[in-house]
């Protein structure tokens, strides 16, 4: 039996680790977040009622993005938009392409790192979203929340420290 | 020492050219210098665009599918379900056929009389004719297995049984048992008990809980089997014509060579007193003169052949 599928508590496990990353990977293609949560979920039960005839030859959360992408790729068929989409998305070959799993393992990465972030303190948080979504300075930053520049650079620092540990403790690297 | 800030300021590109080509050292310098610069640079340039990641509360979304999952599992599980019925029944089925077609006993059947007769024909060829009243268990299949072909009975019947040296037959009946080859037999239910016939050949009337407590029954003779055990009955006795006249013995005897010759004779050293007067009749049939000589004079005499009699002793009483 695959990893985490051996029974609900693995699958809650596997669905806790990986429904983040697939809808905002799905929402990367739609620009719809109830579409992408609803086309997640869809796969998820889909996974867990086929998961005895499965035979998965890549590392679960690959696939379960396969039969998202897949999962997305229905959806614009059954609503005709199969034109438009297929711009973006014209395999649907199981097949997962070198590209798209680059793609794959960037949303993971990213849903790691602002539940990262998430988990630092307010203070620390949005020094480290100024300096890298604002794209402001040490010296602003420090101006703007009226701090020293030393204290900008330590919580950056610290930031990057932190994040670092959540991503070991969590297994996200 | 390279710290984090200098890994960020190398990012940035903060760093002077001599900080930069120590940096570089520094990096060159362990794998694990290189995993941390990698992680930083991995983290530092997924910050671009990371204000479109929306983050979820997993407890909160997987509490939503966790409905369907119920449901769904149980009818994932329904295939499986039914795979292990499937696969219960055809055992049993399975066992059903062996015990069916392999089965050690063979499978008996019953016939019950109640104001009528019937008969049962065996599939040995054996027959029995079943009185009124009376109830038979018999068998209607046999295997390579069976040793001896069974019946269970009660009430009033004739069993005319098939030979087969290598099957005998066993009649079931109360406490008693009948054990025959082939032959011709009758079951009476008496008031003593139990009344068997032999018409033909021999049969082993036995109590069922003790077979040694037996009687072999010839053919005509007859036994009751009760409570106090197996007891013949003896005929009862001819009926003696009373009607004839005293005849000398020679005349007797002459008259019976006269007509039956082949089949009447005296023995050797016969004790036979010719002078002396019997009473008979002799107009009737040579079985007859010599039961009436039986019960009116002193006689005896043997069969030499199924109809011929040789007398050894006859005189007057």
């Amino acid at each position: 039996m695959t990893k985490g599928l051996e029974n609900k508590e693995g699958f809650k496990t596997l669905y806790k680790e990986t429904y983040g990353p697939l809808v905002n990977y799905a929402y990367s293609k739609t620009n719809d977040w109830e579409l992408s949560k609803e086309i997640v979920q869809n796969t998820f039960v889909r996974f867990w009622n086929k998961r005895n005839d499965i035979n998965i030859r890549t590392s679960v959360k690959s696939y379960l993005f396969s039969m998202v992408r897949n999962g997305i790729i229905d959806h614009y068929r059954k609503e005709k938009n199969i034109d438009d989409f297929e711009a973006i998305q014209n395999n649907k070959n199981l097949v997962i392409e070198p590209d798209e799993i680059s793609i794959q393992n960037e949303y993971k990465f990213k849903y790691g790192l602002k539940k990262a972030l998430s988990s630092l303190k307010e203070k620390r948080r949005r020094i480290f979203e100024l300096s890298k979504f604002e794209g402001l300075t040490y010296k602003e930053i420090a101006q703007y929340l009226n701090i020293s520049e030393r204290t900008v650079e330590d919580n950056i620092a610290k930031a990057f420290k932190e994040i670092r540990n959540y991503f070991y403790t969590n297994n996200l690297i | 020492m390279i710290d984090l800030k200098n890994i960020l300021d190398y990012l940035n590109g903060n760093l002077s050219e001599a900080e930069e080509e120590r940096f570089l050292l520094w990096l060159d310098s362990s794998d694990a210098n290189k995993e941390d610069f990698e992680f930083m640079q991995h983290v530092y340039k997924s910050s671009e665009g990371l204000d479109k990641v929306k983050i979820f509360d997993e407890d909160k979304e997987w509490a939503k599918i966790e409905g369907k999952l119920d449901n769904t599992q149980t009818k994932s599980l329904t295939p499986r379900i039914l795979r292990v019925i499937a696969v219960a029944a055809s055992i049993l089925l399975f066992g059903f056929v062996i015990h069916y077609f392999f089965k050690q006993e063979p499978y008996y059947r019953e016939l019950v009389t109640k104001d009528n007769l019937d008969t049962v024909k065996l599939i040995d060829g054996s027959k029995v004719y079943l009185g009124k009243n009376s109830k038979i268990k018999y068998f209607i299949r046999q295997d390579k297995k069976t040793n001896r072909r069974y019946v269970e009975f009660e009430g009033n019947a004739t069993f005319d049984i098939a030979h087969n040296k290598d099957l005998p037959f066993v009649v079931k009946v109360g406490d008693a048992g009948i054990d025959v080859l082939g032959t011709v037999f009758k079951i009476d239910k008496v008031s003593a008990g139990i009344g068997v016939e032999n018409m033909q050949g021999l049969i082993n009337l036995f109590e069922w809980k003790n077979a040694s407590n037996n009687l072999i029954l010839k053919q005509g003779d007859k036994a009751v089997f009760t409570n106090d055990g197996i007891r013949k009955v003896l005929p009862k006795p001819k009926k003696v014509n009373l009607s004839g006249k005293y005849y000398k013995v020679e005349d007797v005897l002459d008259y019976l060579f006269d007509k039956y010759d082949a089949r009447m004779s005296t023995a050797p050293y016969a004790d036979i007193a010719m002078e002396d007067k019997v009473f008979v009749d002799i107009n009737q049939s040579l079985e007859n003169i010599l039961s009436q000589l039986d019960t009116t004079a002193v006689l005896k005499y043997r069969r030499t052949c199924r109809n011929c009699f040789e007398i050894s002793i006859l005189k007057s009483k």
